[in-house]
């Protein structure tokens, strides 16, 4: 091989490695371009928002009344108690105040005596009281004097206690004739008319 | 000229592996938190009610969260009990298989986005009558990703149908 021709062999040669060379170093600079930067992030995921719940129910089924005149027939003076159990559940998220009142315009209740206990009960379906314990005395007086509202009505629990879900409370109502020893003031029925237990919850 | 292009290319050879094996591995993900929450209501008494089941980190192919209770129909009325998952659904849903059983009768098979749905009232309760209620809840096997560090409270809400009293 001529000389020059060997010179030209040797310098496309060292060009070929320089050039590789020249590639390799790009490479490595490029990855540690890459890898080189520590970073670090922090994230606050799964913000929702929920507005609370007042809810509450009782035991009576499809709106079943505890008494009724044609069931229990009508009542005299020293007739054994109209005695009846119905459990109210709160199943609302919020804790809440409950207070317990009967519809207004109720006739003659003031010829009826009504006692509302508070307690617990396991045992017996609405109406029947099974094995209630009373707890306290949530009203006593006549059908007439419980409130009909929320400011007039009696507290749901003793002490006007706070009600948390699944809480539920047993009220054992019990209703009498009242004695009247006027003359001829019970010469016809005496009806009170249909009325309605309420009892309301408010958040607290 | 050669030696030190040999030099920069090994360097570079060398050096690549250890690069990335110094990358950090990522860190395993958190599995489901899956709750089962029963509430009872005015008709229906649940003995004992609230968190039914729950875990904390529930993976494919793992065990289940489960749970039982008893429900009361507290009423003086023969029922039929009516039961879904409250909504909200979640996007994992269809992820989750959910059984629910009363002794051994199953109520309810299937994923949980079904049963986000009402289920039909299978189950019988006379006046003051009970029953026991069972929940399980797993991811299948076959599961391979979308639980990862989700969580699910599913609220079992139970409601009857009434009866004509015998």
């Amino acid at each position: 091989m001529p000389a020059d021709h060997a010179g030209m062999g040797i310098q496309k040669h060292r060009r070929l490695l320089g050039v590789i060379g020249g590639l390799a170093t790009v490479a490595v600079l490029a990855a540690g371009g890459v890898f080189a930067a520590f970073t670090a992030t922090t994230t606050n995921p799964g913000n929702s928002l929920s507005a609370g719940s007042v809810a509450i129910s009782d035991n009576d089924g499809a709106n079943v009344a505890m008494y009724t005149s044609g069931a229990v027939g009508d009542l005299a003076p020293g007739d054994p108690a109209v005695v009846r159990c119905l459990k109210v559940t709160y199943t609302g998220s919020l804790d809440a105040a409950v207070k317990l009142y009967v519809s207004s315009g109720v006739t003659n209740g003031g010829a009826f005596d009504l006692t509302i206990e508070r307690g617990t009960q396991t045992t017996g379906a609405f109406p029947s009281c099974g094995d209630f314990a009373a707890s306290s005395t949530a009203y006593s007086g006549t059908l007439a004097g419980l409130g009909t509202d929320w400011a007039g009505g009696v507290d749901g629990k003793a002490a006007a206690a706070a009600w948390n879900q699944n809480d539920n409370v047993a009220y054992r109502f019990t209703l009498t004739a009242k004695d009247d020893s006027v003359a001829n003031n019970h010469t016809s029925v005496q009806s009170t008319g249909s009325h309605t237990f309420t009892w309301e919850a408010r958040s607290n | 000229m050669r030696r030190i292009a040999f030099l920069v290319g090994l360097g570079a050879a060398a050096t690549a592996p250890v690069t990335f094996a110094r990358l950090p591995a990522r860190p395993e993900p958190h599995g489901m938190a899956l709750s089962v929450l029963v509430n009872r209501s005015g008709p229906l008494d649940v003995r004992p009610a609230g968190r039914l089941a729950g875990f904390g980190d529930l993976r494919p192919g793992r065990a289940p969260a489960a749970g039982s209770t008893t429900v009361v129909n507290e009423t003086g009325q023969p029922l039929r009990l009516r039961f879904r998952a409250m909504p909200p659904a979640d996007r994992a849903d269809r992820l989750v298989r959910v059984r629910v059983t009363s002794g051994a009768h199953t109520l309810f098979s299937g994923t949980l986005d079904v049963l986000r749905g009402w289920q039909p009232p299978r189950l019988r309760l006379a006046p003051g009558g009970r029953a026991p209620l069972s929940v399980r809840a797993w991811l299948p096997g076959e599961v391979r990703t979308g639980y990862e560090s989700r969580r699910l409270d599913v609220a079992l809400e139970l409601v009857p149908r009434w009866e004509p009293a015998p």
